[in-house]
């Protein structure tokens, strides 16, 4: 496809989406932009972490502007919060946890998953782990019940594996004592003996290890191995009524993966820019497996695991939720 | 004889009215603004009253509300003893005044929230960190009302007491103290509003109960109506808290307004 004439019809999906946006009554509806160069304006939401690297590095390499899409990352500062910003309109697309878009349509959010973004590792280090303080006795997941145990947010993905994992190791899972502690006091409050376990990402899992904690169990990676971590989310209204949209950021997103690999150094680069980490530490921060296919199974698995552990009354429809 | 009867209750339902009639005209213009929206995020009424029922009236009733109350009743009283106690002390001996005094007024302005994860780090993720929180910000208002009441106290009272050899902890008793009073209250009105603020947020750090911490889940669960029944609780609570501080406010002060009421004739 040449260059114009993508041109042209991203303009005129541009057009169609406005035609649509004005015939409907709901001021909700995101008005199609066009840029200067014709491009279709896509925002979306991301949090500031480090998964966000390839898609900062790739829309800066021009990745999704060949796809006709001008894109702006929003900065977002937790799933919950952007939710809000999706349904009214003020982001087109989001990149939030799998659980949160159960969650939302669970309670009756028109929202659902348009691709795969980030995934755990089936197998070797998974991107987060249960680590327990240096002077504690848990070395398995059984330990953790009757144990003080941190996750970031409750009643979320991370609880719900570290259950499903206990569980499985043979301990009761109704006995692990949950806090909530932000990602990067964990270590602060393991080390002061207020906590015995956390739940963490990296870097805080190699920084726990290496001061002398036990890496007791990846609960992501027991409990459904290759649970992504992040997904794109869009409202059913932008599935809709912007088929288009949705194709075009598929496309641009599996490429600009692609890209990502091929240029691991300006991805990092991104974590320097974007959240000023040291150089050397950006070069060896462990990064998840990116990609934009979601396992339906996978995703089906986490909906059984929360209507077992009862944290959803009745079983979210995952046929619905992931898009086609 | 009739109208004599019906005054009093005519009397009744004008307080009544007066006391309910703004929050009635704010629920229907709420329920006219709602009616008719899907807006998730702000559901009509009726939705949030039976949220309110199915959430509040069972088990989250004694994981969340109790506990919440119990740490804001700890942390408030903790903060009047200290601050009655430390504030006569300071507010009767010069030295300690002049020599505290500035330190005072740097801790005070430091703002509890910004102190919670030090204080997380010092006295753990329980309640004590909770309580700590709600006396680091509530402790002020007593304290320094009371330094200023108790320093305050009339000279003439002060010295026609001391002639009479009313001296120590007498004085203390029944001069120092019931002149000091009425400012005291005031820093325990305030004392009360900052508690009820300060117990929500310090919930909303390394929790897993409270009503702080439920209604962020709630926000975060996307159970809008539920969160909103949480916002309609703590409103409710304050109220009550209010209308306890009124009563005690009535027995403790009455000489004073008795006295109030007679010096405006």
């Amino acid at each position: 496809m040449s260059r114009r004439r993508r041109g042209v019809l991203a303009a005129g999906a541009a057009l169609l989406a406005l035609g649509l946006a004005a015939c409907t009554a709901d001021a909700q509806d995101p008005p199609a932009e066009t840029g200067e160069d014709g491009n279709r304006a896509v925002t979306i939401g991301a949090l500031s972490i480090s998964e966000t690297a390839p898609l900062w590095a790739a829309v800066d390499a021009g990745v999704f502007a060949e796809h006709g899409l001008d894109v702006t990352v929003q900065p977002i500062q937790g799933g919950a919060q952007a939710m809000p910003a999706l349904i009214n309109g003020e982001v087109d697309l989001t990149i939030g946890q799998p659980f949160g878009v159960l969650r939302a349509t669970e309670q009756g959010l028109p929202v659902g998953i348009i691709a795969g973004y980030a995934e755990s590792y089936a197998e070797g280090d998974d991107v987060n782990s249960v680590v327990a303080g240096a002077d504690t006795d848990i070395t398995r997941p059984a330990d953790l019940a009757g144990a003080k145990v941190a996750v970031n947010s409750l009643g979320a993905a991370g609880d719900l594996t570290i259950r499903a994992a206990v569980e499985q190791d043979g301990g009761d899972p109704d006995a692990i004592e949950f806090v909530e502690v932000a990602f990067p006091d964990a270590a602060a409050q393991l080390e002061a003996g207020n906590i015995d376990a956390a739940w963490v990402p990296e870097p805080f899992v190699s920084m726990i290890v290496g001061a002398g904690g036990t890496r007791v169990v990846d609960p992501y990676q027991a409990v459904i191995p290759g649970l992504p971590t992040l997904v794109v989310q869009a409202t059913t209204q932008t599935v809709e009524q912007d088929p288009e949209l949705v194709a075009a950021v598929r496309e641009a997103l599996a490429d600009a993966f692609t890209w990502a690999e091929e240029n691991d150094d300006a991805v990092r680069q991104t974590l320097v820019d974007n959240l000023e980490l040291p150089e050397e530490a950006a070069a060896n921060l462990p990064l998840p497996h990116f990609t934009t296919t979601v396992d339906q199974e996978v995703i089906q698995a986490l909906a059984d695991l929360a209507v077992e552990h009862e944290y959803f009354q009745e079983a979210p429809d995952v046929d619905a939720i992931l898009v086609e | 004889m009739r109208r004599i009867r019906l005054r009093p209750v005519l009397g009744a339902l004008r307080t009544l009215g007066y006391a309910a009639g703004l929050p009635a005209l704010a629920l229907l213009a709420w329920a006219l603004a709602t009616d008719r929206s899907a807006s998730l995020y702000f559901p009509p009424p009726a939705t949030i009253a039976d949220a309110f029922v199915e959430t509040w009236f069972g088990p989250a009733f004694t994981e969340d509300v109790l506990p919440s109350l119990g740490r804001f009743a700890a942390g408030v009283l903790l903060s009047m003893v200290i601050g009655i106690v430390a504030g006569t002390a300071i507010g009767t001996t010069r030295w300690l005044r002049d020599l505290l005094e500035p330190m005072l007024e740097f801790f005070r302005a430091v703002p509890p929230v910004v102190l919670v994860p030090v204080l997380m780090l010092m006295l753990g993720v329980g309640d004590t960190m909770r309580i700590a929180v709600i006396v680091s910000g509530c402790v002020w208002p007593v304290l320094l009302n009371t330094v200023e009441g108790v320093r305050g106290v009339d000279t003439v009272l002060t010295e026609t007491s001391r002639s009479y050899r009313v001296r120590g902890g007498l004085s203390l008793r029944y001069v120092v103290l019931p002149a000091a009073s009425p400012q005291i209250m005031a820093g325990i009105r305030l004392c009360l509003s900052i508690g009820l603020i300060l117990m929500v947020i310090s919930e909303m750090f390394a929790s897993s109960s409270g009503l702080g911490y439920r209604i962020v889940y709630f926000q975060r669960s996307f159970m809008i109506a539920q969160m909103w029944s949480g916002i309609v609780l703590l409103g409710l609570v304050g109220v009550a808290v209010a209308g306890l501080y009124g009563i005690a406010e009535r027995r403790v002060l009455h000489w004073y307004h008795g006295m109030r009421e007679v010096a405006r004739g």
